[in-house]
């Protein structure tokens, strides 16, 4: 219809003659601006090993968006950005020990099946950064969960450069094969050194992620048979997950590349709200729901009972920022509809503090987003906006339409 | 003062109103107008002249046919040189009566007529003979509206001084400096239609219209101004009337439906011209404008002048962008600078280039923008979705028809997708498959 009518780039012969400045392009490249202090602060948390990660998961997701786009006689659409926020997110929700090829297989996946496969931008059924994320942490769920870095501020704060510690990054990983492991062996054995004359304990090094921490608080006390003993198991565990919420909030935590710094997050969120490009329904929904129900039921998973949660470490540890903010109002793969979009952000909340309390997983933000994105198109289906006139407030007084 | 405003959706595009200021001056009679004989919505009217003939200004030229149609005078005292057909900006194949000015120019003001004790019926036939029509750019024949059907109760009549299009400020400049006459006009309305109540509308970048026809209706209190907040499509008619009375006129339906009767600004004034100076709509007030013109102003042109005559008179760039008859929300783009000003033709802007847009036809990435500021609450992606597959049925249950095409969907789209053409074409559809189905029916 459209190409019959005037096809690319004609100059449109029918009203309106006069648009908006606001277009698609500059709406892309403005979530990429809105998420460059969440790079930046993935580098200073992580260590250039995570500049690493994004610079292949970026350019992985641009050409294999060149080659789709080619292989399926498309337009060039590199420019739209698209696939720059593609490879950004994909990226963000790795961990900063994520091997080459991971963030290789990911970020073409999210492309090429997630995004391409379904017909482009506009028709992915899903978040395709998210559906990446789902798809290597089936394929290498060791890789992706077991052992998180710790921070690179944390590490220096024990004595070691930033080069050292980015090193020790990477060293942790556990799936390096023997080849990468010799080379780095070197390294390790400075780092073992330093850390030894500095008197780190080796838990400093593996670390775990707040929710990982969290997780396995609740699994030490879900063995108590009475509230004194969860009570006591739980300051057993506790000191184990010390993050204060600053360091929460900041983000020097361990976790995915882009999620931990709740601060850089919000930064990118409100450029976008100021440029127009996010209205913060969704998130504030979402988030609000997680909070209130993991207040409600927090406690319940330690033993301590109603009310008894955290909502605000649980708020701000693990991918609900990011989720909430960058994920989750992806346009394509959210409802239309004010009405559907307070119901989403409802479920999603509810579904991320199941997962989260109840479930196999210590994460529930990517899973209940990509489960949810399925569900989009019945929000729209059936959330439709009252059409003027076909509602209780019209009267008609007389008679009736010809 | 708390403005009223329809409820929902809308834009706020650059209102790029250069011309508030200026007075409305009379362009330069043409040398030769070409009329055509449907500008208005309903049956073309009939030529009652042809070539050789010669024509006062103000002759009946073109008779209505039927009810809905309109009558058409000559605009300038001159010689039919040709009834010939040609197309216009939405017709093909229209009847044209070409005159070639030239005699006498008449003097419609020297005698009022006291329509005091004329009853409702002889106004009526007075705006019908006169043929006005609807002069915001609907062009729907007056007389029709304005005798709604006895079995529907009218109490409130509309007067529609939004003028919420964009660049074009006759209407304001009308209501600045002819207050007297429009609330006359709106008197003699009343009587008309025997309604108690008249609600005026003027948008709130208009202070000078809203103090001056304030003042002219001092001491009526059947009479009320309001100002309405500035936002598109406030001066469509169905948003018009939710902003001022709250009342929804019904999917399909027509203002008559909720007792309200809306008449804008422009037609007011014909209405007006046509009583008191037994004068027919002969000429019309229009904006002609755009950043690039020097002379931008609000002009009285004669219906017919070629648009070419006005380029002539005051100026146009040779790089400049779309020429819109009309508004840039909802004009025609013109296409050929022959075509006329008609009775419909509420300005002549001319776009520079940088402002037109080119439809690119990104992919929709569901922004929801459109929704966000369909006034009438519609979902335009979805719609798109359904046109593009051909699913018009499913488009029409999920309100197709009640699209009032103001382009508010297509002004913020960010993938630049034609929707209100789209739109436009899936209705078009609809009513040709209706008008097949019925045909076969019986």
């Amino acid at each position: 219809m459209a190409k019959a009518i005037g096809g690319k780039a004609a100059t449109a012969p029918f009203s309106p003659h006069i648009h908006a400045p606001l277009t698609l392009h500059r709406i892309m490249w403005d979530v990429v601006i809105a998420l460059i202090p969440a790079t930046a602060a993935a580098i200073y948390f992580f260590g250039y090993n995570a500049a690493v990660v994004i610079g292949i998961s970026v350019g992985t997701a641009v050409v294999t968006e060149l080659v789709m786009n080619l292989i399926l006689k498309r337009p060039i659409s590199i420019a739209d950005g698209s696939a720059v926020i593609t490879g950004l997110l994909f990226a963000f929700n790795l961990p900063p020990s994520a091997p080459w090829y991971v963030t290789v297989f990911g970020s073409m996946f999210a492309i090429a099946v997630v995004k391409w496969a379904f017909g482009g931008l506009g028709h992915n059924i899903m978040n395709p950064a998210l559906g990446g994320r789902v798809f290597v942490l089936a394929a290498w769920s060791g890789a992706m969960v077991n052992v998180w870095s710790p921070t690179v501020p944390t590490m220096m704060s024990k004595g070691l450069s930033f080069m050292q510690a980015s090193d020790v990054i990477i060293e942790k990983v556990p799936y390096v094969t023997n080849q990468v492991y010799s080379q780095i062996s070197q390294i390790s054995n400075t780092v073992q050194t330093n850390i030894l004359t500095n008197q780190v304990t080796v838990d400093m090094i593996t670390g775990a992620s707040p929710l990982g921490s969290l997780k396995s608080m609740y699994e030490t006390m879900s063995q108590a048979t009475n509230a004194v003993q969860a009570v006591s198991h739980a300051s057993h565990v506790a000191p184990k997950m010390a993050y204060s919420y600053w360091d929460l909030f900041i983000g020097n935590v361990p976790g995915c590349i882009g999620e931990t710094s709740a601060l850089a997050i919000l930064l990118g969120a409100i450029y976008l709200m100021w440029r127009k490009v996010l209205i913060p329904v969704l998130p504030v929904v979402y988030i609000g729901t997680a909070a209130l129900l993991v207040w409600i039921f927090g406690g319940l998973p330690m033993g301590l009972g109603w009310f008894a949660g955290d909502p605000l470490y649980h708020i701000l540890s693990g991918g609900l920022f990011l989720g909430a903010f960058f994920m989750a109002t992806d346009y394509v793969t959210s409802p239309m509809s004010i009405k559907g979009t307070l119901i989403y952000g409802f479920l999603l909340g509810t579904l991320t503090v199941i997962i989260r309390l109840w479930g196999g997983y210590p994460e529930g933000v990517s899973y209940s987003i990509v489960f949810m994105n399925f569900f989009v198109p019945i929000f729209d289906r059936y959330l439709k906006p009252k059409i003027y006139g076909k509602g209780k407030a019209a009267v008609l007084v007389k008679g009736g339409a010809k | 003062m708390e403005l009223k405003h329809f409820t929902k959706g809308g834009v706020h595009p650059y209102d790029s109103k250069y011309t508030s200021e200026k007075p409305i001056t009379n362009a330069h009679l043409p040398k030769q107008v070409r009329i055509p004989m449907n500008m208005h919505i309903g049956a073309p009217a009939k030529v009652l002249v042809k070539a050789g003939d010669k024509v006062e200004e103000g002759q009946l030229i073109g008779e209505a046919v039927g009810f809905i149609s309109a009558n058409i005078h000559a605009s300038v005292s001159g010689t039919v040189i040709a009834v010939e057909k040609a197309d216009t900006l939405v017709a093909k194949g229209v009847d044209y009566v070409v005159i070639e000015t030239g005699g006498s120019i008449r003097n419609w003001y020297d005698k009022k007529f006291d329509y005091s004790k004329t009853p409702p019926e002889k106004l009526l036939e007075m705006v019908k003979a006169a043929g006005v029509v609807g002069m915001g750019g609907a062009t729907f024949p007056t007389h029709v509206k304005l005798s709604p059907p006895k079995e529907k109760q009218m109490d409130i009549f509309i007067v529609n001084g939004a003028e919420c299009e964009p660049y074009l400020t006759i209407d304001h400049r009308t209501m600045v400096e002819k207050p007297d006459a429009i609330i006359e006009g709106v008197n003699i309305i009343k009587k008309i239609l025997g309604v108690k109540r008249v609600m005026i509308g003027i948008e709130e970048n208009k202070p000078d219209a809203i103090e001056a026809i304030s003042k002219a209706s001092e001491g009526d209190p059947s009479i009320e101004v309001y100002a309405l907040r500035t936002r598109y499509p406030q001066g469509g008619e169905k948003q018009l009337i939710q902003a001022l009375t709250g009342r929804e006129v019904p999917s399909g339906g027509l203002p008559s439906d909720v007792g309200i009767v809306v008449q804008n600004v422009a037609t007011i004034f014909a209405i007006y011209e046509a009583v008191v100076f037994q004068k027919p709509l002969i000429e019309r007030g229009l904006t002609y404008t755009g950043e690039q013109i020097e002379m931008r102003g609000n002009y009285k042109v004669r219906i017919g002048s070629p648009v070419q005559e006005l380029i002539n008179e005051f100026g146009m760039p040779a790089e400049h962008g779309t020429v819109i008859a009309g508004g840039p929300m909802m004009g025609l783009e013109l296409t050929d600078m022959k075509f006329p000003v008609t009775k419909g033709t509420s300005g002549i802007v001319v776009l520079p280039k940088k402002k037109d847009y080119a439809v690119n036809d990104y992919p929709c990435i569901r922004c929801g923008r459109c929704q966000f500021v369909c006034p009438i609450g519609l979902e335009p992606w979805y719609l798109k979705t359904l046109t593009d597959k051909s699913l018009i049925e499913e488009a029409v249950e999920r309100g197709l028809l009640d699209c009032i095409e103001c382009g508010s969907c297509s002004f913020v789209c960010p993938s630049t997708i034609p929707l209100v053409a789209m739109f436009r074409f899936g209705k078009g559809f609809w009513r040709r498959k209706q008008a097949a189905a019925a045909k076969q029916a019986g």
